[in-house]
């Protein structure tokens, strides 16, 4: 009897315990990359095109996901601060006016860390589940 | 003396930029060259813009300066292609050149809007050199990219200030910093520029001495451009009246002051420019707007009002200009707009409504514009 109160108050007092429903999200550069971390604010500055270099001053290449996915709604929200629609009219007047290399846009995961893994320049974001060796990860990020 | 008068209010208008072919070559095989020496592939980045549009005027007779809106129903003037290549040619070096097309009498060729190589001095420090665009105002490197402002056009008033003088050849260094969430930025540029330009008769363009500075200050939400451009320039060509030939040679230097800023929290939206032209020996005009919007989820209603004047030792001239527009966004890349304009004229003509020959107008008109925009 006993034992049933203990597991009984495990289960009822589990509902009031949040639990993480979706995954942290890890921002990621080519193994060959200098930079080993970088902080929110780093990367909010880098979105919204205000840094385009990396320490050792190469150039920075962005790639984002489709925005109906649900790890570019949580990395918009949490780090670049402006929707899709609003970011990529953004990234229009600096692409267009010179000011930035354009932004390469990539169906899910996997295909980000291929492309990453293949462009010393480049810098994404995935769910940190789906993260490998083949790429480095320098920021983690959770609500 | 009044023709003369004429000639020089009309001394910045539409420059057409020479050597297109030759700059076209030149911006096609410049990045193959450099794929051979081994630049990765994913290096290369091409873009692109497309606007096209109708415009209806209700009066003859009219010329938007800068825009050939010269027929009642106009399907050209808003129409423009462009492709712009980009390549990373080491981690310090990157060549850039955007390719346009737009309406200039009836003919669309095409030309380097812009063709430069930068290079990278360090975090801060950057040096371009080329063809490049004049930052004078908020939307000048932009301006021929229609998804990437909200109205079906920059408010002429303003726009109409430089004549089209958007280009020169030369050289620039940016400075930029970041402090916290914001971002500053300082441009230097020196240069020159020649070209043709149609007075109602082809007169060549020729500026030799061109500078200017444009410091920037940006946030999420904010953005203010303080800028200053000083040339001297002059124009040579013939007029022919009723078997008259009339030779104008004309030397003038010109001042642009422009200040800028533009504001955004939640779906509210406000910017606005004020600018000033100096010439010498003509005087100045001074011009500006507001433009307000709100943004629907997809829908974008905004509202802007603009005026001008110009104040000269022969004349002066004023006007003003309200419109109401919609831009609607289809997705991230395309969008349609439209315009009611309703331009009233003070004391005679006014930029907005051009300072070309034809200058038989009434003193009030009324526009309507629809544009469909995207980018790729």
């Amino acid at each position: 009897m006993r034992k049933k109160v203990i597991v009984f108050l495990i289960l009822f007092s589990s509902l009031f315990v949040t639990l993480p429903v979706v995954a942290d999200i890890a921002v990621i550069v080519n193994t060959n990359n200098v930079t080993e971390t970088m902080s929110v604010p780093d990367l909010k500055n880098i979105y919204n095109v205000r840094k385009s270099r990396f320490v050792d001053n190469s150039p920075i290449i962005l790639s984002y996901q489709n925005g109906e996915n649900e790890i570019s709604k949580r990395f918009f929200e949490l780090v670049v601060g402006r929707s899709m629609m609003q970011l990529n009219r953004f990234w229009a007047t600096k692409i267009f006016s010179g000011r930035m290399l354009r932004p390469i846009k990539l169906a899910d995961d996997q295909l980000v860390i291929q492309w990453i893994s293949e462009n010393t320049n480049g810098i994404g974001y995935i769910d940190v589940t789906s993260l490998t060796d083949k790429v480095k990860a320098i920021a983690l990020i959770s609500e | 003396m009044m023709n003369r008068i004429k000639l020089v209010n009309t001394i910045f208008c539409k420059l057409r930029f020479c050597s297109a072919k030759f700059l076209l070559k030149t911006s096609m095989l410049f990045p193959l060259a450099l794929c051979a020496q081994g630049v990765a592939a994913e290096s290369i980045q091409i873009s692109g813009f497309f606007s096209t549009g109708v415009t209806n005027v209700d009066k003859e007779n009219i010329v938007l300066t800068a825009k050939n809106i010269e027929r009642k129903t106009n399907y050209l003037a808003d129409t423009v292609f462009g492709l712009q290549l980009d390549s990373l040619l080491s981690n310090e070096a990157r060549f850039s050149a955007q390719l346009v097309a737009k309406d200039k009498s009836n003919s669309f060729n095409l030309e380097a809007e812009w063709l430069f190589i930068s290079y990278q001095l360090s975090q801060n420090y950057e040096l371009r050199a080329g063809r490049l665009r004049i930052p004078l105002f908020l939307t000048s490197e932009t301006i021929l990219v229609g998804q990437s402002y909200n109205w079906v056009r920059p408010p002429l008033e303003l726009y109409t200030l430089d004549s089209g003088l958007s280009q020169y050849n030369g050289f620039s260094t940016i400075h930029s910093v970041v402090l916290g969430q914001a971002s500053i930025e300082t441009e230097f540029y020196i240069g020159q520029t020649v070209g043709e330009i149609d007075l109602g008769f082809v007169a060549d363009f020729s500026s030799d001495h061109l500078y200017g500075v444009q410091f920037s200050y940006s946030t999420d939400n904010l953005i203010i451009r303080a800028s200053r451009s000083e040339f001297t320039a002059s124009v040579e060509g013939t007029l022919s009246i009723e078997d008259i030939e009339i030779q104008i040679l004309q030397v003038t230097s010109a001042s642009f002051s422009i200040l800028g800023a533009s504001y955004r929290s939640g779906n509210w939206g406000v910017i606005s420019e004020i600018g000033r032209m100096e010439t010498e020996n003509q005087g100045q005009t001074t011009a500006y707007y507001l433009t307000i919007s709100h943004n629907f989820n997809r829908l974008m209603p905004l509202f802007t009002y603009g005026a001008n004047k110009t104040s000269s030792s022969f004349a002066s001239h004023k006007g003003d200009s309200l419109s109401l527009g919609v831009k609607y966004n289809f997705n991230e890349t395309a969008s349609m707009k439209t315009e009611v304009l309703y331009g009233e004229l003070l004391d005679g003509r006014s930029l907005l409504l051009g300072t070309s020959l034809k200058s038989d107008f009434d003193e009030k008109v009324t526009m309507y514009s629809m544009t469909l925009n995207l980018i790729f």
